[in-house]
């Protein structure tokens, strides 16, 4: 008797570790299809597609340059646009852990897609087609990893960056220095518009300025003192060759306001004004 | 009475369903139970929400073992980030967490892991660890010494809030950044620059010491 009480228990249990069980096999699933996924992304078929533009190698003068060298950079592919609502969605779908109930603290603060509707679903207010933004840098990483790129690194990212409408550099040009200083005061406010919409620059890539700012691998690279109007002195207690910033070309506001978005990150944030894209190489 | 009747009846044929069932998968039953404890052995290794065991990734040691951060997980961890052939501030680091171990004495720092991770994978190989921990007097019992690629560096050094940056072909600019984090792999303390904050360090980790 005391058996056969039992049994009902053990069955109830058995359910629930089936259910738990069939996890794994899930995963299994969600490589097969990631795979899918890439390469739809890469054929022209679904909301999932990404836009690659090529970028040829070149040099180029990063504000921040150490040297008076040039920095090389090596070709690669960057996203048309910044990666959208839906495009995410359909990562986290397939990926549980970076659900907004699921994904560990030290990985995503508590804002984390909370202008979504639930774990898998927008919901009205939220434009698919928009940037998607509240994500932290190891969300961004992660996504990366799974279309089988990367994040691009901050002079990647400036390379492109100092492209206007018409000029590959025009940093040094006062009238695309005025233009994008009018765009980040002027940031768009949620609901944000489509990745679609703004400007395409010279490459080809659209809203690199203007729409949202976006996360790079090396975003923990800017090394500045706590308190960015002591000069020195602070700096060489809290880092290592910290001197070795001070050159950057003060000409260069608008640089200088991106750098300083970087530096107040930290991998965790998720922000109402922060998105990505992707590189390849 | 006859809903009573029903009831009964049902309840009966499924408790005859089930009993056959036990019958006749009475090996799963065993096979089930041996899974049940193994996946409650799995989870509870599972890391917390804000350890930094839920970083995957794969590192080398100093003896070329292939490690992945959980395996600090039997005592608190001591723990900063250099690059071994650094000639500014990393050798005043390397006399910080020395110093840590000092005045932790011989009583506590065997109940202490002392970590350095390398910011520089090209030039730290195991190696180039194992000679440097020589050069230190770095006992390896007590301390150990790990290289990653530039990728798994650069996540651990976003998750510990932890900056640098390739200064030149060599050289790196980085933080000075100590770390105390509990068994569980959370960060419970961090010291950033020199002095100030050390001996309130020193106080908390002996008490997680003590706490383990």
């Amino acid at each position: 008797m005391l058996n056969k009480s039992i049994i009902p228990i053990l069955f109830l249990i058995f359910s629930g570790y089936a259910t738990t069980q069939s996890q794994p096999l899930n995963d299994m699933n969600f490589i097969g299809t990631q795979t899918k996924a890439v390469s739809e992304i890469e054929s022209d078929d679904g909301s999932n597609k990404i836009k690659w533009i090529e970028i040829k190698p070149g040099d180029f003068y990063p504000f921040f340059a150490d040297t008076v060298k040039p920095i090389s950079i090596d070709g690669f592919f960057i996203m048309e646009t910044q990666v959208t609502n839906g495009q995410f969605l359909e990562f986290v779908k397939q990926n549980k852990k970076w659900q907004k109930s699921n994904v560990p603290a030290i990985f995503a603060d508590e804002n984390y897609l909370n202008h979504w509707e639930s774990d898998t679903k927008l919901g009205s207010n939220v434009n698919p087609d928009a940037p998607v933004v509240l994500i932290s840098w190891f969300a961004a990483k992660a996504y990366a990893d799974w279309v089988g790129a990367r994040l691009a690194d901050m002079s990647e990212w400036e390379y492109i960056g100092s492209a206007s409408k018409d000029k590959a550099n025009a940093y040094d040009e006062q009238s695309y220095s005025d233009f994008l200083l009018k765009k980040y005061e002027r940031l768009p406010k949620l609901p944000l518009p489509s990745v679609n919409e703004g400007w395409t620059n010279y490459y080809g890539v659209k809203n690199m300025h203007g729409l949202v700012w976006e996360w790079t691998r090396d975003f923990n690279s800017v090394i500045v003192s706590k308190d960015s109007r002591s000069k020195t002195n602070q700096d060489g207690k809290l880092f290592c060759a910290a001197g070795s910033i001070g050159n950057v070309d003060p000409s260069n506001y608008s640089a200088f306001v991106r750098y300083s978005m970087w530096s107040s990150l930290k991998g965790s944030y998720c922000q109402k004004n922060v998105g990505f894209r992707c590189v390849k190489d | 009475m006859r809903k009573g009747l029903i009831i009964n009846t049902i309840i009966l044929i499924s408790f005859l369903i089930l009993t056959s069932c036990s019958e006749e998968d009475d090996f799963d039953m065993e096979q089930f139970k041996k899974e049940t404890e193994q996946r409650n052995q799995d989870k509870s290794i599972e890391p917390s929400d804000m350890s930094i065991f839920n970083l995957e990734s794969d590192w080398e040691n100093q003896d070329a073992d292939k490690v992945k951060l959980s395996f600090l997980n039997d005592k608190p961890t001591v723990m900063t980030m250099i690059y071994t052939h650094c000639e500014y501030s990393c050798p005043v680091i390397v006399e910080e967490m020395k110093d840590i171990y000092g005045r932790l004495g011989d009583e506590y720092t065997s109940e202490v892991n002392f970590l350095f991770v390398s910011i520089d994978p090209i030039h730290d190989r195991p190696d180039t660890l194992a000679r440097f921990m020589k050069t230190e007097e770095l006992n390896p019992d007590h301390w150990t010494m790990l290289t990653g690629t530039e990728s798994n560096i650069r996540e651990l050094a976003a998750v510990l809030g932890f900056k640098y940056k390739k200064s030149s072909l060599m050289d790196y600019a980085h933080s000075n950044l100590i770390t105390l984090m509990n068994k569980n792999g959370e960060i419970v303390q961090q010291l950033e620059g020199f002095e100030e904050e050390k001996d309130k360090f020193i106080k908390e980790t002996i008490e997680l010491i003590k706490e383990n």
